[in-house]
C-alpha cells in the first residue's frame, strides 16, 4: 500500500534499542530520546573529465552521524545503557533510528553498531539534566551501518552502506 | 477523582501541606477555584482559622521527550486568616503569618532541587509571593491575605 501523504513531527520520530540479537531484533523503544538528528555528508572524490570543463565528483565514504539528547534517569534501562556505552571503550549498542514507528510504511532511518560519545552535560540552575550523545557507527561482525526503510507489516529494508 | 493533570497536582500539595502543617479546624487546606471570604459578621461566608487556599490557573503541554509529555502548570496558593481582636493587627502577630507561608507553602512547596517522594517528575520552577494585602489587614475585616504564584513542571508518559 502506498503511504499515505502526511506531515512528519519530530516527536513522532523513534529510537529503537536493540535487546535481542543481531540476526533476530528485538526493537525495544527508547522513550527518553528527544532531539534526535542523524546526518550522512559524503566525502566526495575528484571524478572529472575531458568531456566538460565543469567539476565532477563522485561520493566515495558517507560519514554516517546521530547526535540525540536523553533525559537523565538512572531507572530506565535504554538510559543506562547509552551512558554506560558512553563511557566504555569497547562497547556499541545496536540502534535502529526512524523518522517514524517500525509499523510505518515507508518510515526511513539508519542501523548500526554504535560507538556512543557523550558531548554535553549541561546541569542548569532551571533545567532538568539532558545527556547530549552523538553515536558514530563501529566495526561489528555482525554487519555493516545500513539505511532503513520500512515496508507493510512493520518489515524493514536494510540496504548495507 | 479528577483527570486533568493540574488539578491532581493541586490535591497533592493540600495532602502534602496539611501533611507537613498538621492544622487544627477550623484552620485547613482546600482545592477550589474560588472563595467567598465574606466579612466576620456574614455567617455564610464567615472565614474561621487559617486557610490554605490551593487553586488552578492554567497549564501548558508540549512533547519533552519521545515518550513524555512536558506539562507546566500555573497554581495560585491564597493564604488568608482574620484577626479578630480588638484594633490593628500587631507586627508580631503578621510575622507569624508571613513566616508560615514561608515555611510550609513556599518552603514546602519548593521541589527545584529534590523530587517529593509522592511525584518523583515534579519540578517547582517558581514561586512569587505577594507578603501581605495590607489593604485587606487594615479595613472592617482586618484580613491576612498572603497569594503564592506558583509554576511547576512536570513529566508525564505520553
Amino acid at each position: 500500500m502506498a503511504a499515505t501523504s502526511a506531515v512528519k513531527v519530530g516527536p513522532g520520530g523513534k529510537a529503537y534499542r536493540n535487546t535481542g540479537t543481531y540476526g533476530s531484533p528485538t526493537w525495544t523503544a527508547m522513550g527518553l530520546v528527544r532531539s534526535v538528528s542523524p546526518s550522512m555528508p559524503w566525502d566526495m572524490v575528484e571524478a572529472g573529465a575531458r568531456e566538460t570543463r565543469a567539476k565532477l565528483y563522485a561520493k566515495a565514504r558517507a560519514d554516517l552521524k546521530v547526535s540525540f539528547d536523553m533525559r537523565a534517569d538512572d531507572a530506565d534501562d535504554a538510559f543506562s545503557a547509552v551512558a554506560d556505552a558512553a563511557v566504555s571503550p569497547t562497547v556499541l549498542l545496536d540502534i535502529l533510528f526512524l523518522d517514524g514507528p517500525l509499523t510505518a510504511e515507508g518510515a526511513r532511518g539508519f542501523r548500526a553498531a554504535w560507538n556512543i560519545n557523550l558531548t554535553g552535560q549541561p546541569q542548569e540552575i532551571d533545567g532538568s539534566i539532558y545527556d547530549q550523545f552523538e553515536a558514530a557507527p563501529g566495526w561489528s561482525s555482525d554487519g555493516y551501518p545500513s539505511t532503513v526503510k520500512m515496508g507493510a507489516t512493520s518489515t524493514p529494508t536494510f540496504t548495507v552502506l | 477523582m479528577p483527570t486533568t493533570p493540574t488539578l491532581t497536582l493541586c490535591d497533592e500539595l493540600v495532602a502534602h501541606l496539611e501533611a507537613s502543617w498538621g492544622p487544627v479546624a477550623p484552620s485547613g487546606a482546600e482545592r477550589c477555584y474560588f472563595k467567598r471570604l465574606g466579612d466576620g459578621d456574614d455567617a455564610t461566608t464567615k472565614l474561621e482559622g487559617r486557610r490554605v487556599l490551593v487553586m488552578p490557573t492554567g497549564y501548558d503541554n508540549g512533547p519533552e521527550t519521545r515518550g513524555e509529555d512536558g506539562y507546566l502548570h500555573r497554581i495560585l496558593a491564597l493564604i488568608v486568616e482574620r484577626y479578630t481582636d480588638a484594633g490593628d493587627p500587631p507586627t508580631e502577630w503578621i510575622d507569624e503569618r508571613v513566616d508560615f507561608v514561608f515555611e510550609q507553602v513556599v518552603q514546602g512547596f519548593d521541589f527545584g532541587r529534590s523530587r517529593p517522594t509522592w511525584n518523583p517528575m515534579l519540578t517547582t520552577l517558581s514561586a512569587n509571593v505577594s507578603i501581605v494585602d495590607v489593604e485587606k489587614l487594615v479595613t472592617g475585616g482586618k484580613l491576612f491575605y498572603s497569594l503564592v504564584d506558583f509554576e511547576f513542571a512536570e513529566l508525564i508518559n505520553a
